[in-house]
């Protein structure tokens, strides 16, 4: 007897050759046996066929692999149609891949039997499914036996659609960890979603992604929240309920459009002890002045406003940051400062390992008044409160004369232990002046260990005697980023040059050109019109 | 150094930082507390283990002191499995005949190499990608062995996946 095991090839032949080509009533009347019995024999026949072949498969190359491994071939799979494609291959890859529910567990809800299906083979694991304008409201509706196994969930229906959803979807969601709910926009009215919604019990929801929407849900556990909306009057309202009622945010992303006057009967601070990120936005408005507490929560990290300051906000806003400004906490604790002053903003950075605070505040007006609200901003800076700052960044100054009593020279004076300083878009003589306030050269900010220039920086324009070393060595409008700290001194009166990478781009005399100290970093340039 | 002999009695010496790639022989140093020049014996097998390890020892030798992904990092883990890129060394390394990739699989998996695992299913998923089962039987010299009732079946169970 031939086995199956080491021949499955003529075994397969012989089969094929016994049973192929002959009907069911031929080899009945043959065999003298009824045609129930010749069909089972029939199927008994295909089955071991079927069998050997598959024996056979056990010994190529691919059918070693061990079923976790093909599962993890698939996971990477770039579609749906090849993960089908690969249940249709052989009886072990199906096998292997219909009981692989996590295979199975991530889908969009196009239509009502691909749900079921997807539901079925991805078993009791998490589910993480998927809605859009494309889909059927009934394959949505079908997932109402599967919200204990929610593990995300994101909806991009239609108004009426998501209506629907909310009042039918009313059964809780232990496992939903992610629930993001979009409202197409143009949408003429923005539902919210009703406190029935997965029976408002979804205790394991940490991160909440709104657009368009509002909710009447609590959730105690949430940790992540962007909202992206757009400006209807109970809107604010709906903004402190959530962030009062999830007292473990730590990461807050809000995009709004519109007023932020007080709301009548919404008082008190809103406090979210472990909140790390926080970053508002509103292009046409302000910063609520009652969440201005969260920028003083210990925990945080970062925070990047984004506002305009029309109106009574604007009061707000000049009244309140500047006069609390040395009193930030994170100005003692950061690292780094950076300072913008461009016409039509105001931007203050802070970073370090205790995090970054940015205020980017859109100033409306008149060129007066956006002066004065410059020299307001910067006359209310507290030097003192400020010199433990190591690496400053100074963004879009350009005055024209800078003068010894520069609020922000006299800021720069005061860091005495600066140790990094850039500029960005800003008047070469202010780093001049900062560096070289006295003809005799004398260097403030001792301890600096590096500034960075913008690329358009011309070194002849910031540091008046080492632009006639460059002259000498045929660096004219050599750029120059970064200078290490021991190399600072050096730099003004040694032979320095420019790494061996520039030499095809500046033209220097071979005998005066020693070898670069290691740590000089001069970066080239982009081709300049000047 | 660390000696390392394969199932078929080759000895290979490498640095530990190399052997420490695979989390199988870096536990297995580990637990024996063993360190120079022990020879952690590593059974291949139903395969030929010398051939695919000198591939191994390669990759290993290559990716030495990069990080080693942690296992209880399940999100990077699944992020790692989905991202269907490959480096080009890496991919440079796993253009090889079919044979020898399934071998090299068999001995990352084996191993414990998670990195060249992935690198491997990356590989094979990459191949499988937009081809009809008949082309992936091809590929892989796999013969159909669904019965004519089971394909029907399948057709049919599939038939959702057809609708625009």
């Amino acid at each position: 007897m031939i086995s199956p095991l080491k021949r499955p090839k003529k075994v397969s032949r012989e089969l094929k050759q016994q049973l192929c080509g002959i009907s069911s009533n031929c080899l009945g009347n043959s065999l003298g046996l009824e045609l129930p019995e010749v069909i089972s024999l029939q199927k008994e026949a295909s089955d071991i066929l079927s069998l050997a072949k598959g024996l056979r498969n056990l010994t190529s190359p691919v059918g070693r692999l061990p079923g976790d491994v093909l599962e993890r071939i698939l996971a990477v799979r770039a579609s749906e149609q090849d993960l089908l494609t690969a249940t249709c291959v052989c009886r072990r890859w199906r096998d292997i891949l219909l009981s692989s529910p996590r295979l199975w567990a991530k889908f969009r809800c196009d239509n009502v039997v691909r749900t079921l299906r997807y539901l079925e083979r991805s078993k009791l694991v998490p589910i993480y499914v998927d809605a859009d304008l494309y889909s059927d409201t009934k394959a949505v509706l079908a997932l109402k036996s599967a919200t204990d196994r929610f593990g995300s969930l994101k909806l991009r229906l239609r108004p009426q659609d998501l209506l629907q959803v909310f009042h039918q979807i009313t059964t809780p969601a232990p496992t939903l960890e992610h629930l993001e709910i979009h409202l197409g926009a143009g949408q003429t009215f923005p539902p919210s979603i009703p406190a029935t919604f997965l029976g408002g019990f979804a205790p394991a929801l940490r991160s909440l992604h709104l657009v368009g929407i509002n909710s009447e849900l609590n959730f105690p556990a949430l940790t992540h929240l962007t909202l992206v909306t757009n400006s209807h009057v109970f809107y604010m309202s709906e903004l402190f309920r959530v962030f009062t009622s999830a007292r473990l945010l730590e990461e807050v992303s809000v995009k709004f459009c519109g007023p932020t006057m007080p709301i009548p009967g919404s008082q008190g601070v809103v406090s979210l002890p472990q909140m790390k990120k926080l970053s508002f936005s509103n292009e046409t408005g302000g910063f609520p002045e009652r969440l201005l507490s969260l920028l003083f929560m210990p925990s945080v990290e970062e925070v990047k406003l984004d506002i305009s300051l029309p109106g009574e906000d604007t009061r707000t806003m000049l009244d309140f940051l500047p006069a609390r400004y040395p009193n930030f906490p994170h100005l003692l604790k950061a690292d780094n400062l950076k300072l913008s002053v461009p016409d039509a903003h105001c931007n203050v950075q802070l970073s370090g390992p205790a995090g970054v605070v940015s205020i980017h505040a859109s100033r409306m007006g008149s060129r007066q008044q956006k002066d004065d609200f410059q020299s307001r901003w910067l006359d209310s800076l507290e030097p003192t409160s400020i010199t433990s700052i190591k690496g400053l960044t100074l963004c879009n100054y350009r005055p024209e004369k800078p003068s010894d009593q520069c609020p922000v020279l006299r800021l720069l004076q005061s860091m005495d232990g600066l140790r990094s300083l850039a500029v960005e878009r800003c008047n070469n003589a202010i780093l001049s002046k900062a560096l070289y306030p006295s003809p005799n050269g004398s260097i403030l900010l001792p301890h600096l260990e590096s500034f960075t220039l913008q690329p358009s920086t011309n070194l002849k324009a910031v540091f008046p005697d080492l632009a006639e070393i460059a002259r000498a060595r045929g660096w004219e409008g050599f750029p120059l980023s970064k200078v290490p700290p021991d190399q600072y001194a050096a730099f003004r009166r040694s032979d320095v040059v420019a790494p061996q990478r520039h030499v095809n781009s500046v033209q220097r005399s071979a005998e005066a050109d020693p070898s670069p100290p290691a740590n000089l970093c001069v970066q080239p340039r982009a081709k300049s019109s000047r | 150094m660390v000696l390392l002999v394969t199932s078929d009695n080759k000895n290979f010496v490498v640095d530990r930082e190399v052997a420490d790639r695979s989390v199988f022989v870096k536990n297995t140093l580990e637990a024996r507390g063993l360190s120079i020049a022990t020879p952690p014996m590593l059974n291949g097998g139903c395969f030929e283990l010398t051939s695919p390890f000198l591939q191994v020892l390669e990759y290993c030798q290559h990716h030495r002191g990069e990080p080693l992904p942690t296992t209880d990092d399940a999100n990077a883990d699944e992020n790692r499995k989905r991202t269907t890129d490959i480096g080009e060394w890496d991919r440079k390394f796993i253009t090889v005949d079919h044979e020898m990739l399934f071998e090299i699989i068999l001995a990352a998996n084996y191993l414990d190499i998670k990195p060249l695992l992935d690198v491997g299913c990356k590989t094979i998923g990459n191949m499988v990608k937009g081809k009809s089962p008949e082309e992936v039987r091809k590929l892989f010299d796999i013969v159909n062995d669904f019965t004519p009732e089971e394909e029907a079946q399948i057709k049919k169970e599939n038939e959702w996946a057809e609708d625009p």
